[in-house]
């Protein structure tokens, strides 16, 4: 029933394989199995047994204590950092807030720098830096059917048609939807025509704001309006002008409105 | 019933003096703590068997204390760290458990 011999004369090789089984097999020291039975009880050795009872005793006591006493310090320390962690969080918070509110105050108070001014505003439509709407005329310029010479609508043609708009009196402009600003280019590019660097395709649709009538006068009576007219007889290309109502064209890109080497000039008064 | 009178001896004792560990010593005490546990268990089953010898658990503590302090010390030297403690915890475990084993045995048929 105990299951356990004298382990000590057991060696049987597999039970010397099986390190776990050896050890479970050994479990009480052979010692125990080796002592003289018939021996007095030693009354020294009865109180090393009391004295190491004690000894065990006194130390699970003591190690209890102490974790116990070492939990509440840890358990502060975890604390102290949630809290650390939670005002930090507030913090933020707040700076977010407060950062939120002096974004508005700065928009209303460009707003209001800029609204009643009437140069600055008329400023930013100059310089394409926002949306316009406003009757005018719309420009279709379209390349000749087939592959005949010169049948396709260069970069110059637009050019010329931009110009004869500024001359006529338009206050506006945009090619093929991007806006033209004061450092907008015109440009071929392979096949194609781009705009502030941005390619146009074929019908390309140019539109003006300004006075309809004189607009469309003016264009045709111009040299561009004579040049796309002679364009038109020899290489096939057809143009079209139309009277638009309420053009709506949005801001030049913002890459053509940056300036990062021109300042302005110090105004005394002249 | 003495020797109970003993553990709960020290365990009063540890209770009122309330002594702290040195820094140095934590890591040595629970396994110390356990070697004492398997030799004790130990003791309980050759009690259970009729053969308890108080000479021999004496010694039995004192060593298995003393070889699990200094394997822990060792492994802190080899810088191995508690690897070595692990594998005493191990080792004394199953004796703990395989004594406890044979004295459920015997008492509870089970």
């Amino acid at each position: 029933m105990s299951g356990t011999s004298d382990s000590g004369n057991n060696t049987s090789p597999r039970e010397a394989e099986s390190l776990l089984d050896q050890l479970a097999e050994s479990a009480l020291d052979n010692a125990y199995y080796d002592v003289d039975r018939e021996s007095e009880p030693n009354g020294i050795m009865r109180v090393f047994t009391l004295a190491s009872l004690v000894a065990l005793g006194f130390l699970l006591a003591v190690v209890a204590l102490q974790s116990q006493n070492d939990r509440p310090a840890t358990e502060l320390e975890r604390q102290a950092l949630i809290d650390n962690i939670a005002s930090r969080q507030e913090l933020l918070d707040s700076r977010r807030t407060s950062a939120l509110a002096l974004q508005t105050e700065i928009d209303s108070l460009s707003s209001r720098i800029v609204s009643p001014s009437k140069g600055a505003q008329r400023d930013v439509l100059n310089a394409a830096a926002g949306g316009v709407v406003g009757d005018g005329v719309e420009i279709q310029l379209s390349s000749a059917p087939g592959d005949s010479a010169g049948g396709l609508i260069s970069d110059l043609d637009v050019q010329l048609v931009v110009n004869g708009l500024w001359m006529s009196g338009a206050e506006a402009i945009d090619v093929g939807g991007s806006r033209l600003t004061s450092t907008s280019a015109i440009r071929s590019a392979g096949e194609g025509i781009t705009v502030n660097f941005e390619s146009i395709s074929d019908p390309i649709v140019i539109r003006a704001i300004g006075s309809q009538g004189v607009l469309a006068k003016q264009f045709e009576a111009s040299p561009s309006g004579r040049y796309l007219e002679d364009r038109a007889k020899n290489s096939g290309i057809s143009w079209e002008l139309s009277e638009a109502d309420e053009i709506r064209m949005s801001a030049a890109p913002r890459k053509r409105l940056e300036v990062r080497h021109a300042s302005a000039v110090k105004k005394g008064r002249s | 019933m003495i020797p109970i009178v003993g553990l709960i001896v020290g365990i009063v004792l540890g209770l009122l003096f309330q002594p702290s560990i040195p820094f140095a010593l934590q890591p040595y005490v629970p396994i110390a703590i356990i070697a004492a546990l398997d030799a004790v268990v130990g003791a309980l089953r050759a009690l259970s068997e009729g053969r308890f010898d108080d000479r021999v658990f004496v010694i039995s503590f004192l060593s298995n204390v003393l070889i699990a302090a200094l394997m822990v010390y060792l492994g802190d030297q080899m810088g191995v760290g508690a690897q070595l403690s692990t594998g005493v915890i191990v080792v004394l475990g199953i004796r703990i458990f395989a004594n406890a084993a044979a004295i459920r045995r015997r008492y509870l048929h089970a």
